[in-house]
């Protein structure tokens, strides 16, 4: 199952080692994992998306829980937390697709960050299906190379 | 305030943390420390050894035989990667442990250097935690709170690493007055409902089984174990490493797949398995688990099992939970009748003198227990061919017993026998390996000799059980008296017996070898 894994932890190094080490200790992939400064510096927040059987997920953050350097660690589930991820991309279109490239962004709300005689850089936020989607309908439009951050995520409210 | 350099601050912070004895070996980048430290003798005693595993064993032993932490002190490079072994071995028995690398001076860290090593990467898996120290005035800081993580909790090995340029420069000593650590919570807060709930499940269990693991050996347990077993004429059964916890006379062996007869009775019996700071999923098999009605009771929550609805999980220290359970069980009655507890008995003596009449090792443990009776600390390695034959020895208190459960290290006794004679000089201490295992560490027969211990070291030699090994021990009588050691040979046939009897109380460093 997958699982959407946010840590809060001293904003130190060596942290990110020993953390993506219990994964590496158990032969586990990290699909996407994404780490930054929170509004108070000494910490950093990271969040790592896995899959893996729950048990076993749950011996991990029982691990993290234990490690020093972590404050909180919290496994949020996809249908009660927001998901956003960002993407670059740079297409070089041909002379006819130079418009609908711009459609394209249009209809997916993405922004136009750069422009050169020859390529657009266009930015999009969103869930990972939707930045999927648009990856596709570029690729024929002279996608030439794409970059994303990974996923970051923040639990909704509670319903009361 | 007159400024010191970091190599006094060292001793300084370790000194007024209360630690009197280290175990090291000097080294490039640790020189200043091994420069000022004459004037810290006094203060603090350094073993010197002639390895750095045989080091981490022997703060090891140290540590098990009194429930201080012990203390490493080595270089960077292939000293620190020596230590793996025995910091390993630490980390799998919850030894709390204190290791001070020496480390290349922080300009060069990374760049391949003279004997530099990752050490905080090296040991990441294997320390309970790891740091690198980057200021001299940081060092105490580092210290005591590298000791307190060690010292608290479920205990383990912590490692601080120290670079050349931090142990020359000069600070101010400043201790810091409490360690401050907030995400580190040593005392998990227990709620109240998973006690009662305890209770209750208790009360509602016909055949309760208590299993008691390392996690369980402090000396304010093992008074309110015994008072708490004789209340309520529950039997108890004990790990490897908690052998001792519960008096021979009152326990029922030791669990595992090679653990005595009753122990299998008894968990064939049982319809609710309490297990207190033990990792009991590890120590037996799935089959014998399952469908059975379990307690799980641990400091450490990845020992917890919360995907069985079946299995009630307690997140607390055993001496708090023990402490519960003696003041507030009321009135309760097993179904266990005195008339089987004391057959289970009997049967597992039957079965015992059986084993040991036909297994000659299991034969000389359990002379060697009949010989030396109580108060003797006895040290020993993981075997090979027998697995866990220290069963047979009846020890009468966990501090008693230094194996090496988790890790199973090869080696691990006789050094570790060094480090208990340390800990305990009035005690006698007993180490006892095959040959193969003896290997691992016997040039530490040197230190023993240099420090005028008295220790007797069993070697038990035989002829590898795999004819593709074609091992063949060295002769170790002449051996140890190469080292200058005293050093007895006797074959095991009929007058083995005396021939300990004989042996065993001798003053000194004396190597008995018995040819099997």
């Amino acid at each position: 199952m997958r699982h959407i894994i946010s840590i809060l932890v001293d904003n130190e190094p060596g942290v990110l080692a020993r953390v993506s080490g219990l994964f590496t200790a158990r032969g586990f992939n990290i699909e996407s994992l994404c780490v930054a400064e929170t509004e108070n510096p000494s910490y950093s927040r990271l969040t790592l998306v896995t899959s893996g059987e729950d048990w076993i997920i749950d011996q991990i953050i029982k691990r993290f829980e234990n490690m020093i350097n972590v404050i909180k660690v919290v496994d949020l589930s996809e249908s009660e937390s927001i998901q956003r991820e960002l993407l670059i991309a740079r297409v070089i279109p041909t002379k006819t697709s130079r418009s609908e490239v711009l459609r394209v962004a249009d209809i997916f709300r993405s922004n136009v960050i750069d422009v050169g005689p020859k390529s657009y850089a266009l930015e999009l936020t969103g869930t990972k299906d939707k930045l999927e989607a648009f990856v596709e309908i570029l690729r024929p439009l002279g996608l030439k190379e794409v970059t994303r951050t990974g996923l970051v995520s923040i639990a909704r409210e509670k319903k009361k | 305030m007159k400024k010191l350099l970091g190599a006094e601050i060292f001793f300084e912070s370790l000194y007024d943390l209360g630690i009197r004895t280290i175990f090291g070996l000097p080294g490039g980048y640790v020189l200043k420390i091994y420069d000022v430290m004459p004037s810290y003798a006094k203060k603090i005693n350094h073993i010197l050894t002639r390895h750095e595993q045989a080091a981490t064993h022997m703060a090891d032993g140290f540590s098990r035989a009194s429930g201080l932490p012990g203390i490493i002190l080595c270089t960077s490079g292939p000293a620190a990667t020596n230590t793996v072994t025995g910091i390993s071995t630490a980390y799998m028995d919850s030894v709390p442990m204190l290791i001070l690398t020496g480390q290349v001076p922080t300009p060069f860290l990374g760049s391949d250097a003279f004997q530099e090593a990752d050490h905080i990467g090296i040991t990441r898996s294997t320390t309970k935690h790891n740091t690198l120290v980057r200021k001299t005035k940081d060092l105490p800081k580092a210290i005591s709170e590298a000791l307190h993580i060690a010292n608290t909790g479920r205990k383990g090995p912590v490692l601080v690493d120290m670079p050349k340029d931090v142990l020359i420069s000069e600070s101010e000593y400043v201790m810091p007055k409490k360690v401050s650590l907030p995400n580190y919570n040593e005392n998990p807060k227990t709620p109240k409902k998973s006690l009662s709930d305890f209770k209750n499940k208790l009360l509602q269990s016909k055949k309760p089984l208590l299993v008691f693991g390392r996690g369980s050996c402090y000396k304010e347990n093992k008074k309110n174990i015994s008072l708490f077993l004789k209340k309520y004429n529950i039997p108890s059964l004990t790990s490897l490493l908690s052998l001792g916890l519960v008096d021979s006379k009152d326990s029922f062996g030791m669990v595992g797949p090679h653990g005595s007869y009753s122990s299998s009775k008894l968990l064939e019996e049982t319809d609710h398995l309490i297990s207190v700071g033990c990792d009991i999923r590890k120590i037996l098999r799935k089959k014998d688990l399952l469908k059975k009605n379990m307690t799980i009771v641990d400091i450490d929550k990845t020992v917890l099992d919360s995907t069985d609805k079946n299995n009630l999980s307690i997140n607390i220290s055993s001496i708090n939970f023990i402490d519960f359970m003696l003041k507030n069980i009321g009135p309760y009655n097993t179904e266990w009748t005195h008339s089987f507890l004391k057959g289970l008995k009997n049967e597992n003596v039957k079965k015992e003198n059986k084993e040991i009449s036909k297994n000659k090792k299991a034969f000389i443990f359990r002379k060697l227990s009949d010989i030396l009776g109580d108060d003797v600390i006895l040290c020993s390695d993981f075997s090979y061919d027998d697995v866990n034959l220290q069963q047979f020895y009846k020890f009468n208190d966990y501090k008693n017993s230094v194996l090496s459960g988790g890790n199973g290290t090869p080696g691990y006794g006789f050094p570790a026998a060094i480090g208990a004679k340390f800990s305990r000089p009035k005690n006698k201490v007993v180490s006892i390996s095959s040959g193969n295992n003896f290997q691992f560490n016997m040039q530490e027969m040197i230190v023993a000799l240099e420090q005028k211990l008295d220790l007797t070291v069993i070697v038990i030699n035989e002829k590898s059980s795999n004819k593709n090994l074609k091992y063949k021990g060295p002769d170790f009588k002449l051996l140890a008296e190469s080292f200058g050691a005293k050093a007895y040979q006797f074959s095991f046939d009929s007058k083995i017996e005396s021939n300990l009897k004989k042996t065993l109380n001798l003053k000194g460093l004396i190597l008995i070898e018995v040819i099997m």
